[in-house]
């Protein structure tokens, strides 16, 4: 008796230890905010997936939003723009609106029939850029610097699953680079791995766009530890385009439309031109640009 | 001819004057050691525009002797934005510094002081990687209250019950139960659970449920599953616990189904002896209780004064029901438990955080690429291998992980997969095992865990997602 009572007593306290006593502390890996409230007093809700590389501009946003519709609360939700897509997709999460950098992790969504394409709205172009640590020791210079014996590691977002990859890619395949790149390149899971393995200078070398997260996600990241060495052409790749969608799915359509409404405002506009991400002029209308 | 020399004289002064329109900017100061005024003697000073180094060329100058450094450049301003400049000392064995320019920069067009106290990187780069998780005060109460509960469950649970529990006649949902739960029990490492087995082995213990518990003894260490919690997250600390649980109980079935569950020979069906010992459960329950409760607050990452306030109550509760609940010699039993867990594991964690530091910066990111971004077969079988043959003194496979993690970017399906298998299987494990059960259990044993390590990586890969450290952005 006295062993049975004592064994789920263990059972009990080390299930509740690990529920409640080593809470993640980290908002990306966070679990999506609950679903829309629907009751006397509960304010709308309004669900916005959006790349933690934008991280300012969008809780501007977010409070901007909240603060010109007192009766809804605006539910971001940051994570890496593929992850974000994977929950959408794999975990059939539904949020209104979805914001990725590049486009390219929206084009699974438009191919599941979960985004239209007149739903994309473009906004900001992205300007990918060859960054380096700060110590530069592997002395590149150049994206052809790259094929010097200097520099042992390349590291590049996954291309499958990140506009930055993707555009990466092209970029140095364009360039006649990337088949003589292969025994240096390192595959990361996502873009912000490529810029922390460049930060501890473990890679020698990788491609970031220079606004985003280099400007509008500053707290995330250790600037001081690396270094801009110059703009990949751009003929070289893209369009890159920071893109906001609507969701054919968005429960409150609505209210994602003022949204995107908000966000191409004149205060909406000025956010964004705030972290170096100065919008289109035609932003707030689907063009072809958006089409992944 | 004069009319020439007219024209050149007004645009050079044109030219004078345009060149007056651009802003000189002198900044100087001294980079001196923090925590004392030694300058620092060897490195160089840099103006830059951060992220934008191709449209305004950073500017360098060396530190002199003294630790004084002086900058001069022209700079246009309707070009590059003075407010969005910074200054970087970059002092030999010293941690790179970076200061935003002063606001008044462009204001008073005066010399511009910054002066820069280093710290020294001696080792920063190593400890880095775990001051987050490890290498942090807030460890302490997470930890302390954890090694509290482990020796208490440890010293009061009597242990030989749950042990006769794993013999052929009991019933079987019983001896995988007690199998599964016996590392949270006995607090056992990955060294000394093979004597363990060992023992039960030549009892005529089941075939399922002894391999069950030479697996999941050391993988369900408390303290492993909390130290992994606070370590790499809950999430990870969590899939540890319920993978462990499973993969047990399916390898047990499976060597049962291969090699028959029931032995003959040895003592076959001996049990060990019960001995009555240890206070009433209902006190060994609030002494768990209080515990727990402590280890829960410990992990809140609160002001001080509310820690203080929320844990100093339980303290007391926990010193009044050692003197008057517990009695002399169940604390005393209690607290050497709690030691010897401590001295298992601190001496050899300390040093192993550094070693796995060291070998993680110095590691190039080529060695792990193909664990890096992918989530396949071959990632996680590789993982599971390279975890099952190595031997990680207890705790250490979770720092291991969290470097592999953090440093390497490995994907967390491998990640996982490693820690599934590091606390259970090694090479030296295997050699002492096989004199007891032989080659063919032996490596059927390890084989089985390594794919459903494998496998159970593969599954948690591809729901999580990418790792981000909470320090790390």
């Amino acid at each position: 008796m006295q062993l049975r009572l004592l064994t789920q007593s263990a059972a009990v306290a080390v299930l509740i230890t690990a529920g409640w006593g080593c809470r993640p502390r980290n908002q990306a890996q966070a679990a999506p905010a609950p679903a829309p409230a629907h009751g006397a007093g509960a304010k709308d809700q309004l669900q916005v997936y959006a790349p933690c590389g934008m991280e300012a501009p969008f809780m501007e946003l977010e409070t901007l939003f909240e603060k010109t519709h007192p009766g809804v609360d605006v539910n971001l939700l940051l994570d890496n723009a593929h992850i974000l897509t994977e929950r959408i997709l794999d975990k059939r999460e539904r949020p209104d609106v979805v914001v990725s950098p590049g486009g390219h992790e929206l084009h699974a969504l438009v191919e599941a029939g979960l985004i239209k394409t007149a739903d994309l709205h473009p906004f900001s172009p992205l300007d990918l850029c060859l960054f380096v640590p700060r110590a530069n020791t592997a002395g590149v210079n150049s994206m052809e610097d790259l094929l010097k014996d200097s520099v042992k590691v390349l590291a590049v977002a996954d291309p499958d699953k990140t506009s930055i990859g993707h555009f990466t890619v092209e970029a140095l395949t364009k360039a006649g680079l990337w088949d003589r790149l292969q025994s240096k390149v390192v595959i990361t899971g996502d873009a912000s791995q490529t810029y922390k393995h460049v930060a501890s200078a473990k890679a020698d070398a990788s491609f970031a766009y220079r606004s985003c997260p280099l400007k509008t996600a500053p707290d995330k990241l250790e600037y001081s530890k690396v270094r801009v060495i110059q703009s990949v052409p751009e003929n070289l790749y893209g369009p890159a385009r920071a893109t906001l969608a609507v969701m054919s799915t968005a429960s409150r359509r609505d209210l994602a439309d003022e949204f995107v409404k908000m966000a191409f405002s004149e205060p909406g506009r000025a956010v964004f031109a705030k972290f170096d991400m100065p919008c289109l002029p035609e932003a707030g209308g689907a063009t072809d640009a958006a089409k992944p | 001819m004069r009319k020439v020399f007219c024209v050149a004289c007004i645009l050079g002064l044109a030219l004078v004057l345009q060149a007056d329109d651009s802003q000189r900017l002198v900044v100087r100061g001294t980079v001196t050691r923090s925590g004392g005024s030694r300058p620092v003697t060897d490195g160089t000073v840099e103006l830059r525009w951060p992220g934008h180094e191709d449209a305004f060329a950073p500017v360098t100058t060396p530190i002199r002797e003294d630790g004084s450094y002086f900058l001069e450049v022209g700079t246009d301003p309707t070009a590059v934005p003075t407010r969005e400049l910074t200054v970087t000392a970059m002092g030999r064995a010293c941690e790179l510094l970076e200061k935003p320019l002063p606001a008044t920069a462009a204001a008073d067009g005066g010399p511009i002081q910054v002066d820069f106290a280093a710290k020294s990187s001696t080792l920063n780069g190593i400890l880095d990687i775990f001051h987050c998780c490890i290498l942090t005060w807030g460890i302490l109460t997470v930890m302390l209250p954890a090694f509290l509960l482990g020796a208490a469950i440890t010293a009061f649970v009597p242990s030989q019950a749950v042990l006769n529990l794993l013999g052929p006649q009991a019933p079987r949902w019983k001896a995988y139960g007690a199998a599964v739960g016996s590392g949270m029990v006995l607090s056992l490492c990955s060294c000394n659970v093979v004597p363990l087995f060992a023992g039960i082995w030549r009892r005529g213990a089941g075939t399922g449920p002894a391999f069950a518990f030479l697996y999941s003894g050391p993988a369900v260490n408390l303290v492993a599953i909390i130290f992994t919690c606070q370590v790499i997250g809950l999430p990870f600390g969590l899939y540890r616990t319920l993978a462990v649980a499973v993969i047990a109980v399916v390898t047990g079935v499976l060597m049962a189904r291969l090699f028959g569950e029931a032995r003959t020979g040895g003592a076959a069906g001996a049990s060990l002896p019960l001995m009555s010992f240890g206070p009433s459960a209902r006190v060994t329950g609030m002494l768990l209780a209080l515990l727990l409760y402590l280890l829960v607050v410990g992990s809140f990452r609160t002001a001080p004064v509310w820690r203080v306030s929320l844990t100093a109550p339980a303290g007391l509760g926990l010193v009044a029901l050692a003197v008057w609940g517990l009695g002399r010699a169940n604390t005393v039993a209690w607290l050497k438990e709690a030691w010897h867990l401590v001295l298992l594991v601190v001496p050899v964690l300390l040093p192993a955080v550094l070693v796995i530091g060291l070998i993680a910066l110095y590691t190039p990111l080529t060695v792990t690429r193909w664990m890096s971004g992918n989530n396949g077969v071959l990632a996680n079988l590789g993982a599971a291998t390279f975890g099952s043959l190595m031997y990680f003194p207890i705790l250490t496979e979770v720092a291991f992980g969290k470097a592999l993690l953090k440093v390497m970017g490995i994907s967390v399906g491998p990640a996982v997969a490693l820690i599934l298998t590091a606390p259970g299987l090694s090479l030296p494990g295997m050699i002492i095992i096989h004199k007891e059960v032989g080659w063919t259990r032996m490596l059927t044993y390890v084989a089985i865990v390594t794919v459903l390590a494998t496998v159970a990586g593969m599954f948690f890969g591809s729901q999580w997602g990418s790792y981000l450290c909470s320090c790390a952005f």
